[in-house]
This record gives C-alpha cells, sequence and structure tokens, in this order.
C-alpha cells in the first residue's frame, strides 16, 4: 500500500489531534504549562517500527496500550522512558497533595495517564468520524521497547492482521524538564484502508 | 457529610478520587469494579457513588444498568477518561447524576456532589 504525502499529511492531523491533546492531558495532570513541539509523524508497516523510535532506548521503557474498535480498530500505545514516567508521576502526587512513594504508585498512575492520553486520542477521532469507539482495557508493559511492543510487531502470532504502526514523538517541557512520549497507533489492515479513504475524500 | 462508594479498577485514581472526597469532608468506601460496587452499595447504602466505566467484571455502563433496575435510586457521578458524547448521552440516559471526565478538578467533582446530595450531606440547600 503506498502512503502518499497528501495522505500522510491527513493521517499525521489525526495523530496531531491526539498529540495536542495529550499534551493538554499532562499540563493538567501535573499542574504547569506544558510546551509542546511539533511531534515527529511516522507511518509504515508494523515490524518496522522499531528502528524509527531512535529516542526510546535502553531497558526501562514503559507502555501502556489500549485496544479500540470502531470505524477504525486497532491499538494505541503511550511510550515513554523510565525517567520521564518517574518524573510525571512525582509532579503529579505533588499536584494531588499525595504523599506517598511514588516508585510504589508509579506503574498504576502511569497505567492511568495512558488510559486518559489515549481515549483523549481516540475520542477526539469519534468527532472526525462521527462514528463511536469501545475501548479495552489498558495494558501496563515495562522493559526494553522490543518487550513493550513485541505484541503488536506481527512476531507473536498477529502477522498480517496489525500491518501498519502511525507514530508520533513529541517532546514536552515542563517548566525546566524535558520528558519525550511517543504515541503509537497499530492498525489493522482494514482500518488503514479506511483511513486511507477517508484522506482521499478530504483531497 | 455524605457516605461516598467510589468505584474504579485503578488503585491510583480510588486513592485520587478519596482524597479530594476526604478533603471536602466525605466518608468513602471503594470497590475496584461494578460488580463488587453493586454488593458494597446493597450492604453500606451510601449517599452517592462515583463511577468508572472501562473496568474488567462488570464495567460502568452495565453497573448503572443494574442500579437502576434496585429500588431506592442512589446518585451516580460518572467519572471516566472516556470524552465521547455518545459515551455521555448513554450514561445520561442510563440515570446518571452527572458526567467528569478524567483528570477532573477538586472543584468539578464537589460541584457535582453538591448537585445530587442533599442539603444536610453537603449539597445544595
Amino acid at each position: 500500500m503506498i502512503v502518499d504525502d497528501a495522505r500522510k499529511e491527513f493521517i499525521a492531523e489525526l495523530l496531531n489531534i491526539g498529540v495536542g491533546r495529550a499534551g493538554s492531558v499532562v499540563s493538567e495532570l501535573v499542574g504547569a504549562r506544558v510546551v509542546l513541539e511539533v511531534p515527529d509523524i511516522e507511518i509504515c508497516r508494523s515490524q518496522d517500527v522499531l528502528p524509527t523510535l531512535t529516542a526510546l532506548r535502553g531497558d526501562d521503557i514503559i507502555a501502556v496500550s489500549q485496544g479500540f474498535t470502531g470505524v477504525l480498530g486497532g491499538d494505541a500505545a503511550l511510550v515513554i522512558n523510565g525517567f520521564s514516567g518517574n518524573l510525571i508521576v512525582h509532579r503529579l502526587l505533588q499536584q494531588i497533595g499525595d504523599d506517598g512513594d511514588p516508585a510504589t504508585m508509579r506503574d498504576e498512575a502511569i497505567t492511568e495517564i495512558g488510559n486518559i492520553v489515549v481515549n483523549s486520542l481516540v475520542g477526539a477521532w469519534s468527532k472526525v468520524f462521527c462514528d463511536p469507539f469501545d475501548f479495552g482495557l489498558p495494558v501496563f508493559r515495562r522493559g526494553t521497547l522490543e518487550d513493550c511492543l513485541a505484541p503488536f510487531l506481527g512476531t507473536g502470532g498477529d502477522q498480517g492482521r496489525k500491518t501498519y504502526a502511525v507514530s508520533g514523538s513529541a517532546h514536552f517541557s515542563v517548566n525546566d524538564f524535558f520528558i519525550m512520549g511517543t504515541l503509537i497507533v497499530f492498525f489493522d489492515e482494514k482500518s488503514i484502508e479506511t483511513l486511507m479513504g477517508a484522506a482521499a475524500e478530504q483531497r | 457529610m455524605a457516605k461516598v462508594l467510589v468505584i474504579d479498577d485503578s488503585g491510583f485514581q480510588r486513592r485520587w478520587i478519596t482524597r479530594t472526597l476526604t478533603a471536602l469532608g466525605h466518608e468513602t468506601i471503594e470497590a475496584v469494579n461494578g460488580l463488587e460496587g453493586l454488593r458494597v452499595a446493597g450492604a453500606e447504602r451510601p449517599d452517592c457513588i462515583t463511577v468508572d466505566l472501562n473496568m474488567p467484571e462488570m464495567d460502568g455502563i452495565a453497573f448503572l444498568g443494574n442500579l437502576k433496575s434496585g429500588e431506592t435510586p442512589i446518585p451516580v457521578i460518572v467519572i471516566t477518561a472516556n470524552i465521547q458524547d455518545d459515551t455521555r448521552k448513554l450514561c445520561t440516559e442510563l440515570g446518571a447524576a452527572a458526567f467528569l471526565n478524567k483528570p477532573f478538578k477538586p472543584t468539578e467533582l464537589e460541584q457535582a456532589l453538591s448537585a445530587c446530595l442533599p442539603a444536610e450531606d453537603g449539597g445544595k440547600p
């Protein structure tokens, strides 16, 4: 399937909507203005996505993914490195006046943040496509990037079903700290065709 | 002040909501999904319930449907990450008293509670 520039632009805009909302959500959560840089959008086959995520290296990567069904179907994931995760949770606990230990609450807190961000991303599309989406439960994974994204790369018996990955890496800065997060959506074949059709109608 | 049942599968979110409610002077009890929420609601008779939508075992939509068919109505505030208008409409049709999106502001929860509680429990006189 050829993803020409015009179609790529349409798909990128869909992800941009989500990245913008994600920035807004993070801003509300941490109680500080978030400066959001223009995200880098990549569209590729799922099995080719890892080399494009150059900023997510090391063995402390966190991903929260959530399946969705509707006019489009697939899995959307928020992926961040452990440092960014710790920073967000620390600020979040400060914001809500919780004196608990960030380390013990980190996984649950990040799962909830991922849930909110993915719902913001896909929920915004329901307005674009005038069709509601249903969501699965959020799934937390931690390890290397390969560990975190393994279920979506077409190597675990799913080959051929989830074929395309659309990713947007965004750099947030909160006060003096830089946080790097990536939103990735793995679309099944039918959904990517629907997206291409919608993109063609936009031209 | 009121007794509020907080239903959410996320421990972090329950902690967040209960801290907010406690700061407002309310008593809280918790459940981790809709099924447990129905049991706790029946046993404890809370004055108000907050419920998440996307949960295992029984989700918030099924919870609202089951609670609606019960004997005594208890006001329910939906607190969810789901931002879709259709979802909000469905919850309203199922009898939800208020619908808040995560992340919620403490003042939003306070206003929602105030609107659905009697004056002696902290609601609007």
